[in-house]
């Protein structure tokens, strides 16, 4: 019952007209990042952070939330209509997506895919409306040496599954940790890495990092590609599934929506791994394996269900633990921060409006984003036929302008073009860029705990492995980065180790 | 590898010191012996796989050349903003970015640089009050 009382004052939050404004903004420059390809959900929130410094934390997270999830709708028209996806989660709602609006179903493929997303996305928010309070109150029993293995875990395992190879990850990894570290050391007042700089005093900044990784490298990667959109040209129709559809889609519907929720809770799982585990667990369930890539719905319900219910349920480790599970939720912990919150377990309690009415925004959002992306599919079109090198300016533009105004300050936008040529390169060489921005913001995080726990046990690395819970991170963390190496190994010499 | 061992060295002159009483330079000196460490695994499986493994993403000197000249006119450009202020350097890019990278016509490119300029100047100087520079250039000849 408290819960209830809890989600209904939720509501009274979501519901005052600015909260309201502010949601409905998110969700629209969501489902527009989502639509265009070359921006993706990180790089639109990071430009829209400074619009967030005028007005309250929980109108800002509602907001850049919005983005986020938004996001996941919109990425889906353009994989369906052009078979390019408008964001990295939707590239394997193409696979089906495509084929159905070659033969003529492009509305079913759109209508399935909205009602996908918005079904699973909204069993995604009871999973975090019933998961977060007592997971928070778990948490409460967290000191130090916890949190830093279970930031340490998150790390590895981000590392694990985003990249390639492990060694890139983990090498970017580091590199964030060493940036996070540029500044003033906040316990003994001396400045790290500034090169006499006073502008870095403060460190370098979230947004002109992930502006530069995300924005400007996209675009200097863009401009030896040729971004020709090839956009579906017949009348959309019918965007109401038939009855045969649904029965068809159902089982994969809800089977994406538990794989989404679940990977999304991990750190590193997110959006864009659970739509590939769930197009593959549908394939493998499937009576017709051969016919997916050739049209089915079960393939457009299945990635579209799984992304909408992760981007949900990532959420959950972010506001009970403080602990983001993939960039996006770094860069919304970077967000709170900024705007003076500390998300964790005592987030609850100390600010319940923030976190109930996020939750509860993120309800109202899932419904504006039907109808936006329902009725109004048409406007999306016509947004698809602009051409890239009317768009490629203004978003240069943006990304200038956008860290620039973080704080007034023209270092901010060397650092932005910098870090935009150094994550081309690192794109060209097959680094990853999410473990380097998970590392840049936790690593202040993960320093404070490391020494807290040091001086708290005076110099004894013990204290990591005599507690149960840290020791059970540092073991799964373990673990997994033994697996890795005997992977590798046996990728490298076939013979060397038994199966 | 050299830059993570440069990141080591830097740290461990910040002080490390003790595991009890950790110093400023403690965090930064273990993640820059990891990166050191993984950039010389790195450096060694780069040398003994197979040259056509180890290949990268590959660099073609044409797309070096046209993202060599995108950045340095970024860079110009930013420094621009101190001399002839935010919205003549603004227009200048635009007209760049519009003309150069992907080729459209003079008219287009003017109207086109004008609305992105007026819409940019509008969202970020009017409606969100970040302070654009006006360019010392112009306040010099209104002195």
């Amino acid at each position: 019952m408290d819960l209830f009382y809890q989600l209904i004052s939720g509501f009274a939050v979501a519901f005052q007209p600015v909260n309201l404004f502010y949601c409905f903004l998110g969700c629209l420059i969501g489902t527009l990042v989502g639509v265009l390809p070359g921006l993706g959900p990180t790089a639109a929130m990071a430009l829209l952070l400074p619009a967030t410094f005028h007005v309250a934390p929980v109108t800002a997270i509602i907001m850049l939330a919005g983005i986020y999830y938004g996001a996941m709708y919109g990425g889906s028209t353009t994989s369906i209509l052009v078979n390019i996806p408008g964001e990295a989660a939707s590239v394997m709602t193409c696979l089906d997506g495509y084929q159905m609006a070659r033969q003529g179903r492009a509305g079913a493929a759109l209508g399935m895919s909205a009602f996908a997303s918005f079904i699973a996305g909204t069993l995604g928010l009871v999973g975090l409306t019933l998961l977060a309070p007592p997971l928070a109150v778990f948490a409460l029993k967290f000191g130090p040496p916890e949190y830093f293995s279970l930031m340490c875990m998150g790390m590895v395992v981000l590392s694990f599954l985003t990249g390639a190879s492990m060694i890139h990850s983990l090498m970017m990894a580091c590199f964030g940790i060493i940036i996070g570290t540029v500044g003033t050391d906040t316990v003994s007042g001396s400045t790290r890495f500034t090169f006499g700089l006073t502008e870095l005093m403060d460190g370098v900044g979230l947004v002109p990092l992930v502006m530069g990784l995300f924005g400007i490298s996209e675009i200097i990667l863009n401009l030896e590609q040729n971004v020709d959109r090839d956009v579906f040209k017949a009348k959309v129709k019918g965007l109401l599934p038939t009855l045969e559809d649904w029965v068809q889609a159902k089982w994969a519907l809800m089977r994406g929506t538990m794989i989404g929720f679940w990977l999304g809770i991990l750190p590193g799982g997110g959006a864009v791994l659970s739509s590939f585990v769930a197009y593959a667990v549908e394939k493998r369930f499937s009576k017709q394996p051969e016919r997916f890539g050739t049209g089915m719905i079960e393939g457009v319900a299945a990635p579209e269900a799984a992304n909408n219910a992760a981007a949900q349920s990532a959420f959950i480790p972010l506001l009970t633990l403080g602990l983001p599970a993939n960039v996006v939720m770094a860069l919304l912990l970077g967000a709170l921060i900024l705007h003076g919150v500390t998300p964790g377990p005592l987030l609850l309690t100390k600010h319940p409006e923030i976190f109930w009415g996020v939750v509860a925004s993120m309800y109202l959002g899932n419904a504006m984003l039907l109808v936006l992306n329902l009725p109004l599919i048409g406007l999306w079109v016509q947004l698809l036929r602009i051409p890239y090198p009317y768009l490629m300016p203004a978003v240069v533009l943006f990304c200038i302008v956008g860290s620039y105004s973080v704080a007034n300050s023209i270092t901010d936008v060397y650092l932005m073009l910098g870090f935009g040529i150094f994550g081309y390169l690192m794109k060209k060489l097959k680094f990853d860029s999410p473990p380097l921005v998970l590392a840049f913001v936790l690593g202040p995080l993960i320093e404070y705990y490391f020494k807290s726990s040091l001086m708290f046990s005076r110099g004894s690395f013990a204290v990591f492995f005599t507690r149960p819970i840290s020791l059970v991170c540092l073991v799964i963390t373990g673990v997994i980065f033994l697996s890795s190496i005997i992977s590798a190994l046996r990728r490298r010499s076939p013979g060397l180790l038994p199966k | 590898m050299v830059s993570a061992l440069a990141i080591t060295a830097e740290a461990g002159r910040l002080g490390f010191g003790t595991f009890g009483r950790p110093g400023p330079g403690f965090l930064p000196f273990l993640a820059g012996t990891c990166l050191s460490v993984l950039a010389g695994v790195g450096l060694i499986q780069t040398v003994v796989q197979k040259p056509a493994a180890a290949a990268g993403g590959g660099f073609h000197a044409a797309d070096i050349l046209r993202i060599g000249l995108v950045s340095a006119v970024l860079f110009i450009y930013v420094f621009l903003w101190d001399i002839i202020g935010f919205p003549a350097s603004t227009f200048l890019l635009l007209l760049f970015l519009f003309r150069c990278v992907e080729p459209l016509r003079w008219r287009t490119v003017f109207v086109a640089a004008g609305l992105t300029l007026a819409f940019t100047y509008i969202l970020f100087s009017v409606l969100l009050g970040a302070r654009l520079p006006a360019g010392r250039l112009w306040t010099y000849f209104i002195s």
